[in-house]
């Protein structure tokens, strides 16, 4: 075998690398840049294609949100065509969409970002009875025991004792902003050991709705391609039914009992990241998970939220809402694309116009979406604040819940418009999750009642007319609101633009100046050492970025001090 | 026992070279037939969920395209210790496909994975498009005699399909869309 040493990390991921450059000034960051570094363009490969086959592509868009992707597109057409889909299409979808949800929302919290807050170095100081004992004042969880506390501390000194640190090797342990006691980070180590067998199970429900995973195969312009009969050994039957509602009901108390709570304490042990990161206080959401075949009723709302002001809260009652189609325009004066004016997707224009990275002037690949003008903040957070001010009962809920656990935890009241944080985020992420998990078990029993009528039917053939039309598919992914633009002329695509969530949230500044989410919730964030820029890695991470990214610290001067390569 | 077998096509379809990956899987699924211990998965460029696919695995084949470390078209294969050496990174995004990084999670999660090898040709195109380019394209029968190799070395049996299947390969031209 070879044996020459080269880096093998595989090139060219297709969301591009985002690059955050800060400038620290008195141990804080007071000015910050967020660029992506790759162009993406990917839409092109779209132009002239049959509608019909375009998700089959835009779930090759991304690795990890494959079928949202897919599913943006094949509303994006049946938006244009005005065509319905059966009711079992609409369940099955959902199904599917709520699963890749709670399996996303699982990974980001344990794997992708909890490591930024709990100092695996500790743990061999945690007493495991403790640690347990805390754990089960907090939670019914059985998988609390100290046995199972134990076993996951032998785990750390097993490899620290190798001195394999395997996954561990970097990190910032010991870090002056890591503030968790080793009881503590011991419970959360635990949990994210569990969370691997509790995530793999929703990724299961994608996968037996979907045909496989990832890359679903089920879908069609129209509906879904699922067979339903359930004298059938072959087609979607009870005893399929059955097994999703088995693979469901052991995730549900994963994320009510254990996500939800882990993220509390957290929030709870760390109060000050509950006042910073807010950034661009102005949020959307989308509705989803459709209750009917015009996709006019939905189980999770969506609408607009200006200035943090819950009061001000509008409702979107369907995505074929007039605002939203007329409000979405994207600006180019700060991206790497020819023009500066607002364009509308359907209008819009993806023509590279490369200078380099220019503070003032261009600097990233990422248009800047905006909303009648302004910068939106999109993801969990915008779900929870919408739903909570339109008093949406679960939401309501399960954010009641949330806030109850944090003052347990921390006797401090903590209210809903303390979510607008970085480690609010976090916690709107799990809330979000935890509503999801209840409506899992409700859209099973949907689609089994409409199922048990009679109706079979998840198919409606869609017909193209000659001419031009126009649509908009939404989606509101685990990241935020995803939107996929559409323009059809003669039954072939001539225009195409996914208006994606980290568009939105990783959005360089517009015409006017106005900074995008990340760049506005890194000012005033602290910076211990600027060596170790951990805090601005807290508060990328809360927004669950879709970008691989290289962060950057400058000091006033604009001399990098630091620079940190993050893979 | 005969060991579980997972070969997996890393890369992005869309983006010419890295698309190897998935081409290999395509090809490999037309041309050959494999016992049943062995699947062939399509992964796309997956970030940590790549670890849900590897549990109940003896043997992990990955097919990857390479950025560097070689002339285009160059085959390179790795074996386990030599990609675990490679340095697991921070990260900000679920979308970095770190693949040293789901190696060491799948290890941290329990997963006993005995043969690892990663089977790479160095890339040349990387611009949009479904189509590999000259170099990539004239090293595939050559990845595919590898993997063969590979498999076989475990004792499972594998064909080569007197007359290849249709490969299923949808982003070549347009399908008829079923319902």
């Amino acid at each position: 075998m070879a044996t020459t040493k080269i880096n093998i990390d595989p090139v060219t991921r297709i969301e591009g690398h985002l690059r955050v450059d800060v400038e620290v000034d008195g141990g804080s960051v007071s000015k910050a840049w967020a660029s992506c570094t790759m162009w993406r363009g990917i839409e092109n490969i779209l132009l002239g294609r049959d509608p019909r086959e375009a998700w089959l592509f835009t779930q090759r868009f991304c690795g990890v949100c494959t079928t949202v992707h897919a599913m943006a597109s094949v509303r994006a057409v049946e938006d244009a065509l005005r065509l319905p889909i059966p009711p079992n299409a609409q369940f099955i979808r959902n199904l599917i969409l709520i699963n890749h949800a709670l399996h996303d929302h699982i990974v980001h919290f344990y794997q992708l970002s909890a490591l930024d807050w709990v100092d695996i170095m500790t743990i061999p100081r945690a007493d495991p009875v403790k640690s347990s004992a805390l754990a089960q004042s907090l939670s019914n969880w059985t998988g609390n025991s100290s046995k199972e506390f134990q076993s996951a501390q032998d785990k750390i000194k097993g490899f620290l004792a190798s001195g394999q640190l395997g996954m561990f090797a970097t990190g910032y342990w010991g870090h002056p902003a890591m503030k968790l006691p080793p009881d503590v980070n011991l419970m959360a180590f635990t949990h994210y050991l569990q969370a691997l067998e509790y995530q793999r199970k929703a990724l299961q429900v994608v996968g037996i709705l979907g045909g496989k995973t990832p890359h679903i195969q089920n879908l069609a312009v129209g509906g879904v391609q699922n067979a339903i009969n359930l004298d059938s050994m072959a087609a979607m039957n009870m005893d399929r039914l059955y097994m999703l509602k088995f693979l469901q009901d052991a995730v549900i108390p994963f994320v009510q009992d254990v996500y939800l709570t882990d993220a509390c304490a957290l929030a709870a042990l760390y109060p000050d990241w509950l006042t910073y990161g807010k950034g661009v206080n102005n949020y959307m959401a989308v509705p989803d998970l459709p209750l009917n075949a015009q996709a006019s009723a939905f189980d999770l709302p969506g609408g607009v939220i200006m200035d943090g002001n819950l009061a001000s809260a509008k409702p979107y009652y369907s995505a074929a809402d007039g605002e939203f189609r007329q409000a979405v325009t994207e600006d180019m004066t700060h991206a790497w694309y020819k023009g500066s004016a607002p364009q509308r997707p359907w209008q819009g224009e993806t023509i590279p116009d490369y200078t380099d990275f220019q503070e003032n002037g261009k600097y990233t690949w990422v248009k800047a979406p905006r909303y009648n003008g302004h910068p939106m903040q999109v993801g969990p957070l915008a779900q929870i604040l919408v739903g909570y001010a339109l008093g949406h009962p679960l939401t309501k809920k399960w954010t009641d819940i949330a806030l109850a656990k944090i003052f347990a935890v921390s006797g401090r009241h903590v209210t809903v418009n303390d979510l607008q944080s970085t480690m609010g985020r976090h916690v709107a992420r799990a809330i979000r999750a935890a509503v999801i998990s209840e409506l899992a078990t409700k859209h099973w029993e949907y689609l089994v009642t409409n199922i048990s009528h009679g109706d079979t039917a998840v198919y409606n053939p869609p017909k193209f007319p000659d001419g031009e039309v126009e649509g908009v598919g939404t989606h509101e992914a685990p990241r935020g609101a995803l939107s996929h633009w559409v323009v059809v002329r003669n039954g072939r695509l001539s225009n195409y633009q996914a208006v994606v969530p980290t568009t939105w949230n990783a959005s360089p500044r517009d015409q006017q100046g106005q900074p995008g989410p990340y760049e506005a919730s890194l000012l005033r964030n602290p910076i211990a050492d600027p060596e170790k820029p951990l805090e601005v890695l807290r508060t990328v991470h809360s927004f669950d970025p879709c970008m691989a990214c290289a962060c950057h610290t400058h000091d006033p001067e604009g001399k990098p001090i630091a620079q940190v390569k993050v893979l | 026992m005969t060991p579980r077998v997972l070969i997996a096509g890393v890369g992005n379809l869309l983006l010419q070279d890295d698309g190897l990956g998935p081409h290999a899987i395509a090809r490999l699924q037309a041309e050959y037939e494999f016992g049943d211990e062995v699947e062939l998965l399509d992964i796309g460029t997956p970030g940590l969920d790549f670890v849900d696919y590897l549990v109940g695995r003896d043997v992990l084949i990955i097919i990857d395209a390479l950025s560097s470390g070689g002339e285009p078209g160059e085959i390179l294969t790795f074996d386990k210790t030599q990609l675990k050496a490679f340095f697991p990174g921070m990260r900000l995004s679920a979308h970095q496909p770190c693949l040293q990084e789901t190696l060491h999670t799948a290890e941290t999660a329990g997963i006993d994975l005995k043969e690892i090898v990663l089977v790479g040709v160095v890339g040349h195109s990387f611009e949009v498009g479904t189509e590999l380019g000259p170099y990539v394209s004239r090293a595939l029968p050559g990845v595919l005699e590898l993997i063969v190799e590979f498999v076989k070395r475990h004792n499972i049996a594998v064909t080569k399909r007197a007359q290849a299947l249709p490969a299923s390969e949808w982003w070549q031209a347009e399908v008829a869309v079923k319902a």
